[in-house]
């Protein structure tokens, strides 16, 4: 695991980044992991996770063009990095490998 | 307004590579919430996300604008300050002088006012001792005193098992210590078996074992003992008090570290004074004083509540009133002293809280001045600031620059204070009466110096930093460039505030002058000057002795009256209520007669006028029966004739012969009080003289030698009655130097802070007077145009000066019962004054300014 260092939560940001490839700043992932996760995400938490990745590795991030939405402030649009994909391929299979690892009995459920 | 705050928060501590798309991202929320769920929601909810956005991994690496402060430009920053300095060295030198005054003066009345609260603090065991007080009440009125009935200091620490020590004593008692030929006066009070577990006083030799519980035993301080015996041990020796006999030595203890309001060079076991002052032993006898040692802890609320009946009930049911006790902390003894209707009012605390505001303001002034001159003198750093930051200065590196300048100046005026300090301690210990210590190798004092010289810099300094580091570079340096109005209107504002304090402070110092005056001159009802007053000691006690001595002064014409009595007109020693009655006396009546003991000619020897009837006569034995009375006692006798009107005074019938006109033999702090004068000449303890010129050499030589001859044992003591008069008013006294010097320096750091400010003015203004006299406008004129505007600023602090000044000043001479009116001239006196020192100040600018030639002001252009 000392490799890839990879919260829970930050695995989820850095998925979605994925999924929202290309259009992956701020407010859209907010929105994308409160949609499909169905759960809240503060901005907070949110920006220091991708902040946290980046500076690890997982992420990098460029910053768009300026619009007039927004007052005129620029996106910053962050992308998985080759690493990125490594740590989730590794975390992806340490889990299938314990989920295989399970042995049937163990979720038999008997009535009692 | 949240959003804004919000942003400003981010601002402040976000890393400012993120700053801009988090901003954004926050926005574009903001605006999704904003339309569906309302702009209050859509607020709150941006300044929350801000607070949750303070995370280690978005904060600011650089806290203090980027690439702050080079280490590199740390002495630059010191070398600019000095060069600054020199080239500006008159305003750096107004700066220096104003802060030094200001410091010393302020530091100066801290330690007087730290000595003033240390009185009595030092004891052991501060925190449980308590002064036994009475009350008690006569018509309707109740007195507050610290003497108490004798048997209580037994009886008290058997009622209650809260008391842990409590010690009777006697007032102050100076007798001679007599050892071969050496005479010696010490004082000291006789005190009973419990006093050195109440006081718990080191011990040099001897101890407290077993203390004060035989006759013969007696303690010393240690300088009382070098005085005595000298540098060897004087355990066991015997020495002899004058009058009372032999005793030992029983122990030395060390001389108290500090000033106590009960003070004892040496303490003789009470049980000795007691076998001739049998009075003592009786409940309705208030007369000794107690000072008890209460259990650690004693709720002393509950503790006052529990003995309020207490004096009362071991009286039980006799006619006299009985006093009720309570207990005052010891350590408050000092401050805390008057009392009104049995309720504590405050004393000298006052004086104390008032210093400590006095030397704050003191402070405040000399600050103000600082933030003044820089602010004013900002224009001419402008063009330095501009050009620093075209080079690529930060403002962080200005506001360093800024704030070591005036750190600096601050610090060297703490350490200029520091010996000005040593140098005056010595006058000021003088005149307040005080023993204060200040050096400069006391580390806790150099560190509050340095500490109180830090704050002051950093707290002036901040503000004409944070001015001057603001100035846009492009502004300055584009030409013309005034100071924003802002700036100029605190700085009026200030000096405003600087002018009111001052103002009020010396409205206060004239008000307590006129006071002292107005007591120095009052018509006491008696001449106070050319009265002399001999203690009766030794063979003067014997009456023969005093015939003699009366008949050879009676023959020199130098000495015009003289009388023996019991006291002075100025010192009262007992007073009575029961004892003194009349045919139709009330039963119900509860008053309290002050009593003077006296022998003939006291009234003449004082001028003292007689309102009605006659003095007492030298040739009318009987007259030993009859009393002369002041008008108040007539007053509360309310009788028809109270002349030739029968009375009996201490077991003494006879008749009223005179009344008296009142006269002061109080302070004039409280009423006069109803007072019988009664023939007693056997009482004599004191010669009262009036001397009929003002030769006093000669007649005092002449004094001392018939006083050898009577009295050789004794040596020659006298003192003046006006000298004692002034004696009671000693804190005033006080008040009044100290007010004189605190409002002298504030006017005068005021008027520093204003002459920089004229100069500046007359600087700044100078081409426009130059253009003014071009064009014909007179010296006067031009004079006028100058002062106008800071004699406006003087003025408007003067009218806030004055009802706050009335306010104060009104409430502090209420507390004499006899005192002079707040007059208009006090204020218009004051008004003048400082008026009259501002058009000095600003005066010599104006006229310089008025008075230059214009060709040298519009030369350049």
């Amino acid at each position: 695991m000392k490799k890839y260092q990879l919260g829970e939560f930050e695995e989820v940001v850095l998925l979605t980044v994925g999924v929202l490839h290309g259009d992956a700043y701020g407010v859209a992932i907010k929105e994308e992991i409160e949609r499909r996760l169905e759960r809240k995400a503060s901005v907070g938490a949110l920006q220091s996770a991708l902040r946290r990745m980046e500076g690890k590795g997982f992420l990098i991030s460029e910053l768009g063009e300026a619009t007039k939405i927004r007052g005129g402030k620029r996106k910053r649009y962050f992308k998985i990095t080759a690493f990125g994909k490594e740590a989730l391929d590794f975390t992806m299979q340490t889990r299938l490998d314990l989920w295989s690892k399970i042995p049937d009995v163990a979720f038999e459920f008997k009535p009692c | 307004m949240l959003k804004r705050l919000g942003t400003r928060l981010l601002k402040l501590y976000c890393h400012p590579d993120f700053l801009e798309d988090i901003l954004g991202d926050l926005d574009e929320y903001h605006e999704q919430n904003w339309n569906t769920k309302g702009p209050f929601y859509a607020n709150v909810k941006f300044l929350i996300d801000v607070l949750l956005l303070f995370r280690l991994s978005l904060l600011r690496t650089k806290w203090f604008y980027q690439n702050a402060i080079n280490l590199a430009m740390i002495p630059t920053i010191f070398k600019t300050s000095f060069r600054v300095f020199w080239k500006e060295r008159g305003y750096a030198l107004l700066n220096v002088l104003g802060l030094t005054v200001g410091l010393t003066a302020s530091i100066l009345l801290l330690l007087y006012v730290e000595s003033e609260r240390s009185v009595n603090g030092f004891h052991k065991d501060i925190d449980q001792l308590y002064q036994v007080m009475e009350n008690r009440t006569y018509s309707g009125v109740t007195s507050t005193n610290e003497f108490t009935p004798g048997p209580l200091n037994t009886a008290f620490k058997e009622d209650f098992p809260e008391v842990e020590a409590i010690a009777a004593y006697t007032w102050p008692y100076d007798p001679y210590f007599i050892k071969g030929d050496h005479r010696q006066r010490e004082n000291g009070r006789w005190a009973s078996a419990d006093f050195f577990k109440v006081f718990n006083v080191d011990f040099i030799e001897g101890g407290a074992k077993n203390a004060l519980t035989s006759p013969s035993q007696i303690y010393f301080s240690r300088s009382a003992k070098e005085r005595l015996f000298g540098k060897e041990p004087a355990l066991s020796k015997t020495i002899e008090i004058d009058g009372w006999g032999i005793f030992k030595v029983a122990g030395v203890f060390e001389d108290m570290p500090n000033e106590s309001t009960l003070d004892f060079d040496f303490v003789a076991p009470f049980l000795v004074w007691k076998q001739i002052n049998s009075w003592v032993d009786e409940w309705s006898n208030s007369g000794i004083s107690g000072i008890a040692k209460l259990k650690s802890g004693t709720d002393i609320e509950a503790f006052n509540a529990k003995i309020e009946g207490y004096v009362q009930e071991k009286m039980g049911e006799k006619e006299e009133v009985a006093g009720t006790i309570f207990l005052q902390p010891f350590k408050d003894r000092y401050l805390f002293t008057n009392y009104e209707n049995g309720k504590l009012t405050g004393g000298r605390i006052m004086y104390v809280r008032l210093f400590t505001v006095v030397a704050f303001f003191i402070l405040l002034i000399a600050s103000i001045n600082f933030i003044n001159l820089v602010t004013a003198r900002s224009t001419r750093r402008a063009k330095e600031v501009g050009v620093k930051k075209v080079v690529g200065s930060t403002r962080g590196y200005l506001l360093l620059q800024f704030m070591t300048e005036s750190v600096l100046l601050a610090l060297f005026s703490a350490l200029l204070a520091g010996f000005l300090i040593m140098l005056t301690i010595r006058p000021v210990n003088l005149l307040v009466g005080k023993n204060m210590n200040f050096s400069l190798i006391e580390p806790n004092q150099v560190i509050i110096l340095l500490a109180t010289g830090l704050l002051i810099g950093l707290v002036s300094g901040i503000y004409p930093s944070i001015v001057l580091s603001n100035f846009k570079a492009i502004r300055v340096l584009k030409g013309n460039f005034k100071t924003s109005h802002s700036s100029n209107g605190l700085r009026k504002g200030l000096v405003v505030f600087q002018f009111m304090i001052s103002t009020i402070l010396i409205i206060a110092t004239l008000v307590v002058q006129k006071q002292l005056d107005f007591m120095e001159n009052k018509d006491l009802g008696f001449t106070k000057e050319n009265v002399l007053m001999v203690p009766l000691e030794g063979a003067l006690l014997n009456s023969n002795v005093q015939a003699q001595l009366k008949s050879r002064l009676s023959a020199n014409p130098h000495f015009s009256q003289l009388a023996f009595s019991g006291s002075t007109a100025l010192t009262y020693g007992t007073s009575t209520d029961s004892g003194f009655s009349w045919p139709g006396r009330a039963s119900a009546l509860r008053a309290s007669f002050q009593i003077i003991q006296t022998g003939h000619g006291f009234l003449e020897t004082y001028n003292m006028e007689l309102v009605k009837g006659r003095s007492f006569d030298t040739s009318l034995a009987t007259d030993s029966l009859n009393i002369i009375i002041n008008e108040q006692t007539a007053k509360i006798m309310d009788l028809e004739e109270p002349l030739g009107h029968a009375v009996t005074f201490w077991g003494r019938t006879g008749r009223i012969i005179g009344i008296v006109k009142d006269f002061h033999f109080r302070s004039l702090h409280s009423p006069i009080e109803p007072l019988i004068i009664s023939l007693r000449p056997e009482t004599s303890v004191i010669l009262n003289l009036r001397m009929s010129n003002h030769t006093h050499q000669a007649s005092l030589a002449f004094l001392e030698k018939t006083l050898k001859e009577l009295n050789p044992d004794y040596p020659f003591e006298y003192h003046f009655l006006d000298d004692q008069y002034a004696e009671q008013y000693q804190s005033e006294m006080v008040i009044g130097t100290l007010g004189h010097c605190f409002s002298g320096i504030a006017i005068f750091i005021s008027l520093l802070g204003l002459f920089g400010l004229a100069s500046f003015a007359a600087e700044q203004r100078i081409k426009e007077i130059g253009i003014r006299k071009v064009l014909g406008a007179g010296v006067l004129t031009i004079g006028l145009q100058m002062v106008k505007g800071f004699l406006l600023l003087v003025g408007i602090g003067f009218l806030l000066a004055v009802p706050i000044s009335y306010y104060f000043m009104d409430d502090w001479l209420e507390a004499f019962t006899y005192h002079t009116e707040l007059g208009f001239s006090t204020f218009l006196m004051a008004g003048m004054a400082s008026f009259l020192v501002t058009l000095l100040t600003i005066g010599y600018h104006a006229v310089r300014a008025a008075n230059a030639n214009p060709i040298k002001s519009l030369r350049y252009e």
